[in-house]
């Protein structure tokens, strides 16, 4: 996981996302696309991608973080499990 | 402070058709803010009043009447609110439809409703136009996408800007009556169809008046909306608000907790309404145990139960909030019993007693009604009862008994003192994060793939969600190509997320009950056991 790129865990997240909670297969999954203001992802499924970040990464996602600017982007989400990752050393 | 209760009369009358809801409170609070959405925009009474007045006339102009369908595809935007109300005041009913559904859902609720108009964003416009049926509803499309002129020119096409900048403000006086249907929703059915369920007049204005009196709510209410309007948890709180003159605030979503608890704060709303998904949610991943709410009056438990351990946490957590709760379903508009906040502070495990005008029953496999304490199926019989299904079948299916109640499928017992208990299901229903999902919808988009002989979906219990559905599939010819990806794929075109199985088990062979049934209880007990052993730690 430490040897791990923001760009390769954004990647990651992106097939997660595609595979198992989107809808619209139509819709690319960029690392910048917003995930929070559309309709692509619904509440359950976000419970769904925090539970499967933090048993893939190993890291505990903390309530506060939980805002777009944490989670609004696949980039920003791969940013956030990188740096939550450093300081769960 | 004085809590002054309003109830929904004028010197014309008390309201019989929803459209009236509206007209009386843009009489009465003109320049108040009926709904205010993300991003600061916000519509007064007196603005939806007018928009939904240009928007029925419109309509009629179109053809749009008495006895005709409209239906509505839109997220929770200023556009499915004059819609709604657009609609309502041209007499038509609305359809809604949950804007998560696939093609080919939408496609046969939109042959089976029929409905001769379409409100729309852009987005759901373009899923209906690519769909295999129900084109009759695009021969009248309103939508709020960009315009463009060229598909103007077909007159079939109208857009809200337009329609706002020239339409007349004047719709031909509603003949609507109170027995007459006035909306559709679309919901999960037992039959392993969508049924729409189609509520009256009547039905829906008891059902609000009682709930109003029942929680003494008056117009300083403000109440945060988390839950889509297409659903009757949103259509309740859209229309209680318009009895009492109260605002809706639309919340952002509920993607983000964190992000309703600002809003809660920043809007300074009175009140909350959510399943117990979001109350678990914000339990779990918000800072509102530690959150101050000044202006928060009650929150309110619909579409499922906390436990009693739960309802403590939640009690600490909002000190000096009132903690409401309400049992019903669609059928029933929806409410048949409510709980006030003392009786979840002494009978905490009950979900309430019937509300005002509300007979609830329980009866026997004859139907004949049992003495208190013994466990039977809830009934539910009185005005808020639906008119019936769009497909005709609330009868011959035994939703509707052969005395007029509405059979839950829900097993339950009441106290001597009227309060219900409820002790199980009757019924195949699953209700997962507050949606109701009956198993045989997804049993078969899952047989519909053609590497599938059968398939079988049950639910577990699930801390987050109440229950969690689990499939069962059995592959055709013993298909070793069969794949969890796929068929999550496969069912993720076809339903929205929250209707889709968590986990999918290929199996040689369904087990069976004597009768030759899926053996549901045996993949209940399956499913718990497969959990137990992969959350087992590892040695």
């Amino acid at each position: 996981m430490n040897n791990m790129s923001i760009e390769s865990i954004a990647q990651e997240i992106s097939e997660f996302i595609s595979a198992n909670l989107v809808q619209n297969k139509d819709v690319e999954l960029a690392p910048d696309n917003d995930l929070i203001g559309g309709e692509l992802l619904d509440s359950t499924a976000m419970v769904e991608l925090i539970l499967w970040l933090e048993t893939r990464y190993t890291i505990q996602v903390d309530p506060m973080d939980l805002n777009p600017e944490t989670l609004g982007t696949t980039r920003r989400i791969a940013e956030y499990v990188k740096k939550a990752s450093r300081s769960d050393k | 402070m004085s809590r002054k209760h309003l109830a929904a009369t004028s010197e014309s009358g008390p309201a019989t058709r929803l459209a009236d809801l509206l007209r009386l409170a843009a009489a009465r609070f003109p320049l108040k803010p009926a709904a205010v959405f993300p991003r600061g925009l916000s519509i007064t009474f007196q603005q939806l009043d007018r928009r939904s007045d240009q928007l029925a006339a419109r309509l009629q102009r179109c053809g749009i009447g008495l006895g005709q369908r409209v239906a509505i595809l839109c997220g929770n935007s200023p556009s499915a609110l004059v819609g709604f109300w657009g609609v309502q005041k041209t007499g038509a009913a609305t359809v809604d439809i949950s804007t998560q559904l696939g093609l080919e859902a939408l496609s046969e609720i939109l042959d089976e409703a029929a409905p001769q108009a379409l409100i729309a964003s852009a987005a759901q416009v373009q899923k209906v136009m690519r769909g295999a049926g129900g084109n009759g509803c695009l021969e009248t499309v309103i939508t709020d996408a960009t315009v463009d002129e060229t598909a103007e020119s077909t007159g079939r096409f109208h857009f809200f800007e337009h329609i706002y900048e020239s339409e007349s403000e004047s719709p031909a006086p509603l003949d609507a009556k109170d027995g007459d249907v006035a909306m559709i929703i679309y919901t999960s059915g037992s039959t392993g169809r969508p049924k729409g369920v189609m509520l009256t007049h009547r039905n829906l204005l008891s059902n609000i008046t009682a709930s109003v009196s029942l929680m003494h709510l008056d117009d300083t209410e403000r109440i945060l909306v988390v839950v889509p309007l297409f659903y009757i948890h949103g259509r309740m709180q859209l229309l209680i608000h318009a009895l009492i003159g109260g605002t809706l605030v639309f919340s952002a979503g509920f993607l983000l907790p964190q992000g309703v608890l600002k809003e809660l704060l920043e809007q300074q709303v009175t009140s909350f309404s959510g399943v117990p998904f979001h109350f678990k949610s914000m339990l779990e991943r918000t800072s509102m145990s530690a959150t101050q709410f000044p202006a928060l009056r009650y929150v309110l438990i619909t579409g499922g139960a906390l436990s009693a351990a739960e309802l403590k946490e939640l009690a600490a957590a909002l000190p000096g909030v009132a903690i409401h709760s309400a049992y019903g379903q669609t059928e029933a508009s929806p409410r048949i019993t409510y709980m006030s906040p003392k009786d979840i502070r002494t009978k905490p495990t009950s979900c309430g007693r019937a509300i005002p005008t509300v007979l609830v029953e329980i009866v026997d496999d004859e139907g004949h009604a049992v003495p208190p304490g013994e466990i039977g199926e809830v009934a539910a019989s009185g005005p808020n009862i639906m008119a019936g299904y769009v497909s005709g079948d609330e009868r011959t299916s035994g939703v509707i008994d052969d005395k007029g109640r509405l059979r839950t499928g829900d097993l339950g017992w009441l106290d001597d003192a009227g309060y219900l208990f409820l002790a199980g299901r009757k019924s195949e229903m699953i209700k997962t994060a507050g949606e109701r999902v009956f198993p045989g919808e997804s049993e078969a988009i899952i047989r519909a793939l053609a590497t599938v002989r059968d398939a079988v979906v049950v639910g577990v219990p699930d801390p987050r969600f109440g229950e969690k559905l689990i499939a069962f599939v059995v592959a055709k010819g013993n298909d070793t190509r069969l794949s969890e990806s796929e068929l999550r794929s496969h069912c993720l075109q076809a339903l929205p997320f929250v209707r889709v199985p968590r986990e999918f088990h290929v199996l040689a062979e369904l087990p069976r009950t004597g009768s030759g049934k899926p053996d549901r209880q045996a993949l209940r007990k399956l499913a718990e056991a497969r959990r137990g052993s992969a959350s087992a730690p590892n040695a």
